[in-house]
């Protein structure tokens, strides 16, 4: 050890800042190249949402995306769920199909499905479930929501933009554009607000 | 300023108590008059460093203001730059203060460089963050402070920078409280779900390269706050991790976090010994973790109401607490010394408070134990100077 640390410390400052440098770059410009390969290559999905918009001491103003498909009705399901091993924080695989133009969910699973064709399988995150005691009748099967997170929830806008997507997703609802990889991540592709659709680009 | 001031008055004590005991050994014959001035001002010296540092300690103060003021324009989007021109910034940023830190450093102001390297060492998380604003890339405040802390250890290795150890440390300590699931103890119960994060096992790496780097760069600072992430990891260990949603026992994880705290106290000595400024260290915030320890079993005693326990558990600990007055009057151990008073004290105050609640009981068992702790002075003194006259040089 002592050999190696004197080894680096004999290699001159420059050339020793140069390769942290370059190494960081790299580093940097990947975050951005990945983000935009995740958008360009996968599946597209639409979801409407609910935005609300917060502000984060590092990254500043951001409108919070609430989608509609983060709460699963399970008596909804084409495909029974059972929830009752599920922990907060346990990885989810949902299921949504297109009908007639909405994203809805089929299944949702802790172990990956094999999507049909047209479906689209998201990773998700279990936050919670939500029983509805005393509103059912007693010894029934009561009927579930599951609370989820599909991540893709930060739209970063500055403050001006953000009270605008505010604003028009109080006239009609706002819907975003996701990319979803080969491995369920869902990453913001673009907005549709008032009907127009306006995609994230590189530069 | 006022702490500059402060350190001036100090050393300006201590120079007054050096000369004195110089003075005092030279006339005894213990030092030759060149060894006396040599000594005094050897401490000369050093206090008048210390007044010099003043400069980088400012340069550094200004570098962490200016940096956090990249943050802060990071936090107040500026979205009128088209994303190419933020995703330059965003690079150059760093480059521009590390080329300023390697130049500074190369025309030897190592103060200056080190301040334009932690410039650039906080710019660093600012690109990060600027980036997934820029292209909404979703991720915890985890992953940023993972990736940003290793990038500023690298920094440290290029420059041999401390300010950046030091910001380091920090950051990997905020790794790993923001890394441990939801239900951190303090706000939310025990926790349910085991994983590597809750027991903060990938933090352990970074906490012992912190940790070792201080060590072989001398600095304090990075070693004392190594010190006490190592302390809050090891109360979140046996005081959450371990329970995994059972009801959690506040007295075996006392005793376990005290057991822990004396354990890193010992390897500490070890060091201490060898005459490393670590080992002190070390010490010292292992009989932090024992103090602490001992007070969270002894709240969980008190509630438990098992005062036959309790008693025996006070006058243990009140024995320990003597013990380590004695023991940590050395040098390098006077911390332990002062956390035993802060303990001896806290037990007084326990004995009154959970044991008998009335100051007839309270004042037979201080008596007691005050009557027990004098007759033992008193024995040792007479076996002391029993055993070895007083040196005629020391004598009045």
């Amino acid at each position: 050890m002592n050999a190696l640390l004197a080894r680096w410390r004999a290699t001159p400052l420059r050339t020793r800042a140069l390769a942290f440098l370059g190494v960081l770059t790299v580093y940097l410009l990947g975050m951005a190249g990945c983000e935009h390969m995740a958008r360009q290559t996968g599946a597209e999905i639409v979801l409407k949402t609910r935005p609300v918009d917060p502000r984060e001491i590092l990254r500043g103003a951001y409108v919070a995306l609430d989608y509609e498909v983060e709460r699963v009705h399970l008596p909804d399901l084409p495909t029974p769920a059972d929830p009752s091993d599920w922990k907060p924080g346990d990885r989810l695989y949902l299921t949504l199909r297109n009908e007639g133009g909405v994203w809805t969910p089929v299944a949702l699973s802790p172990r990956r499905q094999r999507a049909a064709a047209g479906d689209v399988v998201v990773r998700a995150t279990y936050l919670r479930r939500e029983d509805y005691a005393g509103v059912t009748e007693p010894g029934k099967n009561m009927p579930v929501d599951i609370l989820i997170d599909i991540g893709a929830d930060h739209y970063y806008a500055d403050k001006a933009r953000a009270k605008a997507l505010g604003e028009a997703a109080r006239q009609g609802p706002l819907e975003i554009v996701l990319s979803v990889g080969g491995d369920g991540r869902a990453v913001i592709k673009g907005l549709i607000v008032d009907g127009r659709r306006q995609d994230e680009t590189l530069f | 300023m006022k702490s500059a001031g402060a350190k001036r008055m100090r050393d300006g004590a201590y120079l007054k108590r050096l000369e004195a005991d110089l003075a005092r050994w030279t006339a005894a014959g213990r030092l030759s008059g060149e060894q006396s001035q040599a000594l005094l001002a050897d401490a000369h010296a050093r206090a008048a460093k210390g007044q010099g540092s003043f400069a980088n300690v400012a340069a550094a103060m200004g570098a962490v203001l200016f940096g956090l003021g990249l943050i802060t324009f990071v936090a107040a989007n500026w979205g009128e730059l088209p994303k190419a021109a933020r995703l330059g910034v965003s690079l150059l940023l760093p480059w521009l203060a590390f080329a300023a830190a390697v130049r500074a450093i190369e025309r030897a102001a190592a103060g200056v460089g080190q301040a334009f390297a932690l410039i650039g060492a906080l710019s660093i998380g600012a690109a990060i963050a600027m980036i997934g604003q820029t292209y909404n890339i979703e991720g915890s405040a985890a992953g940023l402070f993972l990736v940003w802390s290793l990038a500023v250890l690298a920094a440290s290795l290029v420059f041999s920078a401390r300010p950046l150890l030091i910001l380091f440390v920090i950051l990997a300590f905020l790794y790993f409280v923001f890394d441990r699931p939801g239900d951190f103890f303090l706000a939310h119960g025990p926790s349910t779900r085991p994983s590597l994060s809750l027991f903060g096992a990938y933090y352990l790496a970074l906490l012992f390269a912190g940790a070792f780097l201080a060590r072989r760069w001398d600095s304090g600072a990075a070693m004392h706050l190594s010190g006490l992430s190592a302390l809050v990891w090891t109360v979140l260990l046996f005081g959450d991790a371990i329970w995994l949603g059972r009801d959690r026992d506040w007295t075996a994880a006392g005793l376990m976090i005290a057991g822990a705290g004396a354990l890193y106290a010992a390897a500490g000595e070890v060091f201490r010994a060898r005459g490393e400024r670590a080992g002190a260290i070390g010490l010292a915030w292992g009989a932090a973790a024992v103090l602490v320890g001992v007070i969270a079993a002894e709240f969980s005693l008190w509630e438990d109401k098992k005062v036959g326990v309790e008693m025996v558990f006070a006058a243990a600990v009140l024995g320990m607490t003597v013990w380590a007055i004695n023991w940590g009057d050395a040098p390098g151990r006077r911390a332990v010394r002062g956390l035993a008073v802060a303990l001896f004290a806290f037990e007084c105050f326990y004995i009154y408070a959970a044991l008998f609640q009335g100051l007839l009981d309270t004042s037979l068992f201080l008596l007691g134990g005050g009557a027990l702790l004098i007759a033992l002075a008193s024995g040792w003194r007479w076996l002391t100077r029993k055993q070895k006259p007083l040196a005629p040089e020391a004598a009045p």
